[in-house]
């Protein structure tokens, strides 16, 4: 991996840590009745299964948006993906308690090599 | 948006999204995620979606509609919109939290956050409006907009959303692959309510002739719209065969409106929400729509689609299904109309002259939130249409009963509302209310009472035939099947509430059940301060004598 790319990862990676935690944070400013493990596994939960995935198929356009637009547009694209995924996997006999792992698997596979690609 | 370059804007925009979350679920949520029973559930709607939801859980695919929907029939085909059902099942397994949990919190997160996709949209345009415009979302929880969301129009919102995300991808079209984003984007739109993904495919349509007639569209764009249409049809393949030969056919067999009837303009969509709802930022708006008029050729999609919107929104005066569409789609103004609402802001201070900086548009903005949750927000109170008890009861009949099981639930003050009993994944039927009353006040338990077969009937039950054409089962029966009255021997299971705002009427209730329980055949299996459930042994044979039993009145 060449430096820049490997700098521009590191640099995102910790963009997204930060936003997970801010998540958690308007979580329990909320939710404040709540515990923090709930907290905690539903704020993993959704970065997971709704802005993960989506997010690193969402690098194939990093020269054109920023890393921002990149985050936000990946939250509806993911469910946009997730839902349509979960229904025909569902029509063809994969049970809906696998999706919440086989898709992000699938995307984020995919988003994976994007990336490499446009290393 | 580099994130240290723009930690002002970012605090704002985490802030803004958490006030909004806090003004619409903090209160309803009794300010937690988890909840023991539906919380936040209004009506009959909102306790249908998460039935969709638990159902796909349980069965693991929407190939059927669930036992309860289907009013017993097991072959009636899943045929309404699915994608928030889906998601709210599996982000339910994933997180742990109960599925009504998760498609309360889908529903409410997905609603703020349209605003902020509204917002990088306008970004491109000019960082001003787009942090101006973000206030108006503050109205998505102020009545009357804010009654869609109670009233569980769950679907639509999600539609909502994913068209906010084509019309994203639309402004972005010149980019390579685009369409792919597109073309998702009305699938998931199409999937989720389709009038959201036609009122928005109307606008790309209308923007696009326009453009081939100003010869202002490149190659490469038509081949990025071509990509979309390609990626919708094979996204939503198997549904669009539902919603062609099923849902539409049967639609237009029910439904006699016209598209259009200039004579009789909508005017009632739930609670109906008018201009007027914004009170004092409608001016802006207007402000902000004269703007339009007036830059029209300087800006770009995300103002044409919020003229399109404001104007989309008075075709109610053009009646028929247009005009109810229209009132509809009122409801999301607070986040289809905040482009209008920045642009008229903006050039209202414009006008003064100052030299303004994006900081003070991020102050301007947050003392805009606060004014209108100060002047116009109430808090809602953390309650649903049934309570803990009633709850534990509908969860009992579905651990503890065979699948085919007929269960019959007698008189229950909110049980009017159908979507309760969807979740009694069983073949349901419920006492009419006036009947019960009648019988009550002839002071007489009766065998029969007019009863009603729980089903979601709006497409009339359809069923697949063959690959292209469905039957209906409401359609092909006789309406004794869904209404008529039922002798209360024949079923299995019987569901009986001990309280009710009218004490009168759960006494009769209790009368019945000790009527019934003094059959030797017949016995209490599940009981707590709110609901009796009792199980008869023996369907079909005779608990109550055919003449009846005459109630002994104390006076």
């Amino acid at each position: 991996m060449d430096k820049e790319f490997e700098d521009r990862l590191k640099k995102e990676s910790m963009y997204l840590l930060g936003l997970l935690l801010a998540f958690m944070l308007v979580l329990k400013i909320v939710f404040h009745k709540e515990g923090f493990s709930v907290i905690i596994r539903t704020a993993l939960s959704f970065f997971w299964l709704l802005v993960l995935p989506a997010f690193s198929i969402m690098y194939y356009w990093k020269k054109y948006l920023s890393f921002g637009e990149r985050f936000i547009i990946s939250i509806p694209l993911n469910a946009a993906v997730t839902g349509i995924l979960s229904y025909n996997l569902g029509l063809i006999g994969l049970h809906s308690r696998y999706h919440g792992i086989v898709i992000p698997v699938v995307m984020l596979a995919v988003g994976t090599l994007i990336i490499l690609k446009k290393k | 948006m580099d994130i240290k370059k723009v930690s002002v804007e970012l605090i704002f925009l985490i802030a803004i999204f958490g006030t909004l979350l806090w003004m619409g679920l903090g209160g309803l949520s009794d300010y937690k995620l988890e909840h023991g029973f539906p919380t936040g559930y209004l009506a009959s709607d909102n306790y249908a979606h998460v039935s969709w939801a638990e159902h796909i859980k349980n069965e693991g695919n929407y190939r059927k509609s669930g036992l309860s929907t289907a009013g017993g029939f097991p072959d009636v085909i899943g045929h309404y919109p699915m994608m928030h059902s889906h998601l709210s099942a599996i982000f339910s397994m994933l997180s742990g939290l109960e599925t009504y949990d998760t498609m309360l919190f889908l529903t409410f997160f997905f609603s703020c956050f349209s605003t902020l996709i509204v917002y990088f949209m306008l970004r491109r345009y000019d960082r001003n409006i787009a942090i101006l415009s973000v206030p108006l979302a503050t109205f998505l929880f102020v009545y009357n907009f804010y009654f869609i969301l109670l009233w569980g129009q769950y679907a639509m919102l999600f539609g909502n959303f994913f068209a906010i995300l084509s019309i994203w991808a639309f402004s972005r079209i010149e980019l390579k692959h685009s369409g792919i984003l597109l073309g998702l984007g009305l699938s998931a739109a199409f999937q989720s309510h389709p009038p959201e993904m036609i009122i928005c495919s109307a606008f790309i349509v209308f923007i696009m002739v326009i453009r081939l007639i100003l010869k202002n569209v490149s190659k490469k764009e038509m081949i990025e719209l071509a990509k979309a249409a390609a990626v919708f049809l094979l996204a939503t393949l198997y549904y669009l065969m539902i919603f062609v030969f099923a849902i539409t056919r049967i639609s237009i067999s029910r439904d006699k409106n016209p598209l259009l009837d200039l004579t009789q303009p909508h005017m009632e969509y739930l609670r109906t929400t008018l201009f007027s709802h914004f009170h004092i930022a409608s001016f802006v708006i207007v402000a902000g729509a004269l703007a339009f008029l007036l830059l029209a050729k300087k800006l770009k999609t995300v103002f044409q689609y919020s003229a399109y919107a404001l104007l989309f929104g008075f075709c109610n005066y053009l009646g028929g299904k247009l005009g109810s569409r229209s009132l509809a789609q009122r409801s999301y103004w607070p986040i289809t109309l905040a482009p209008l609402f920045g642009l008229g802001l903006f050039q209202v201070i414009k006008l003064t002259k100052i030299k303004w900086k994006k900081t003070y548009s991020v102050f301007l903005s947050a003392i805009i939130v606060i004014g209108i949750v100060n002047a116009y927000y109430q808090k809602m109170s953390p309650h649903g249409l049934v309570e803990q008890n009633q709850w534990n009861g509908i969860k009992w009949l579905n651990e503890n009963t065979p699948l085919d099981s007929e269960i019959y639930f007698f008189y229950g003050d909110t049980y009017n509302q159908g979507g309760i009993m969807y979740n009694v994944f069983r073949k349901v039927t419920f006492a009419d209310s006036s009947d019960f009353v009648n019988k009550l006040s002839n002071k007489i338990i009766s065998r029969h009472y007019l009863s009603y077969l729980v089903a979601e009937i709006s497409y009339k039950l359809p069923y697949r035939k063959s690959t292209f054409d469905y039957g209906a089962h409401m359609l092909e029966m006789d309406k004794s099947v869904f209404e008529s009255e039922k002798d209360i021997c024949s079923f299995d299971y019987l569901l009986f509430d001990k309280v009710s705002i009218q004490p009168v009427l759960a006494q009769y209730n209790m009368a019945i059940r000790n009527a019934m329980l003094s059959n030797n055949w017949i016995e209490e299996v599940y009981s707590n301060d709110v609901v009796s459930i009792i199980h008869n042994k023996k369907p079909g044979e005779e608990c109550i004598p055919m003449e009846g039993i005459k109630l002994e009145v104390k006076e």
